[in-house]
């Protein structure tokens, strides 16, 4: 996958930020094209509702334009940003009181990741691409959040836990747990396929 | 095992992640946001500019010193007497408002560890909003 960052013209975030904080506040729009996407796939897997992902997003870049003077640059440009869309995302959610059932982990059952894979495959892209969707859908906000940043962005793991305010380990931990619960949503996806596999198997 | 299986686990997921695509938001999202900046940068808006500016402050002490010259010089210290004619005493026999001894001990600790509280919430707050915004 390519980032959208890849594509965008080589001026650096920092020059840009200059040039805005020395008042020239249309160099804004550079970054808010460079960033929005991601910002706005990361407030949607947790607000799973467009307009409000898309009205947090605008208060994220907003936020983001108003503190930009406080950005000391001790980390990238976008682990900021999304540190800030993150926030913006809980206090939306807090605000609005909305609580999405945690899905069950389908016990401690090992998961059988080629019986998975196989089935997965016997699909067809479209079909692919909706089951993924349904499945992060039904992940809990925090753990839509934190897989789409963890496989979407190139990011360590210090940085994904300072975006996150949790401690490195923890967030192993819980990248650790959101995989599992991923995979067994998705397995419930796929019985009919995995029922078909296994018939085709013992011919 | 245990760790294979994670392995196998995170290059599935990996896998199925990189066949979603990234959404976009409407394509009037940039618009929205940039006629919804402040006007003015912040640091602009709250830049420290004294109401009364140091030429200002040097021309009234410079006044205020001349009238006091002008006053040793022209006028001649009178021990004038308005002073004791005034009754103080009308001042000074006001009926007695004596809260401190009719409210319970507690009550006035409870109110200072209130006031300490709130002072130590506020450094906390100032605190917590500094590092989420600036790291």
């Amino acid at each position: 996958m390519v980032s959208s960052k890849e594509n965008m013209t080589p001026t650096s975030d920092e020059i840009i930020i200059n040039q805005i904080n020395a008042g020239d506040s249309k160099q804004f729009a550079i970054l808010v094209d460079r960033y929005k996407d991601l910002v706005f796939t990361l407030a949607l897997r947790m607000m799973k509702h467009r307009e409000e992902a898309e009205e947090v997003s605008q208060d994220t870049f907003i936020k983001v334009y108003k503190s930009l003077s406080n950005f000391k640059g001790d980390s990238k440009l976008s682990t900021w940003i999304y540190r800030i869309a993150y926030h913006a995302c809980l206090d939306r959610l807090k605000k609005n009181k909305r609580h999405y059932l945690d899905v069950s982990m389908d016990g401690d059952r090992p998961i059988q990741v080629e019986v998975m894979e196989n089935a997965f495959n016997q699909l067809v892209e479209q079909e692919q691409k909706q089951k993924i969707q349904f499945c992060l859908e039904q992940l809990p906000s925090e753990d839509a959040f934190l897989i789409t940043l963890y496989y979407f962005e190139d990011l360590s793991m210090d940085e994904i836990s300072k975006i996150v305010s949790l401690e490195s380990n923890h967030v192993k931990v819980k990248l650790f747990r959101i995989r599992k619960k991923l995979a067994s949503i998705l397995k419930s996806q796929l019985e009919p396929e995995i029922i078909e596999s296994y018939g085709r198997a013992r011919k | 095992m245990e760790e294979r299986e994670n392995k196998e686990l995170d290059a599935f997921v990996k896998r199925i992640m990189s066949s979603t695509e990234l959404d976009s938001p409407s394509h009037d999202f940039l618009s929205h946001v940039m006629d919804n900046l402040p006007n003015k940068r912040g640091k602009e808006l709250i830049q420290y500019k004294p109401l009364i500016s140091k030429p200002v402050w040097f021309v009234i002490g410079g006044l205020f010193l001349a009238f006091m010259g002008y006053l040793v010089s022209k006028t001649t210290m009178v021990n004038s007497s308005w002073f004791s004619q005034i009754d103080f005493d009308q001042f000074f026999n006001l009926p007695a408002i004596s809260f401190s001894t009719n409210w319970p001990q507690v009550v006035m600790y409870a109110l200072l560890v209130l006031g300490l509280m709130l002072l130590v919430q506020v450094s906390w707050m100032k605190h917590f909003y500094n590092k989420r915004l600036g790291f």
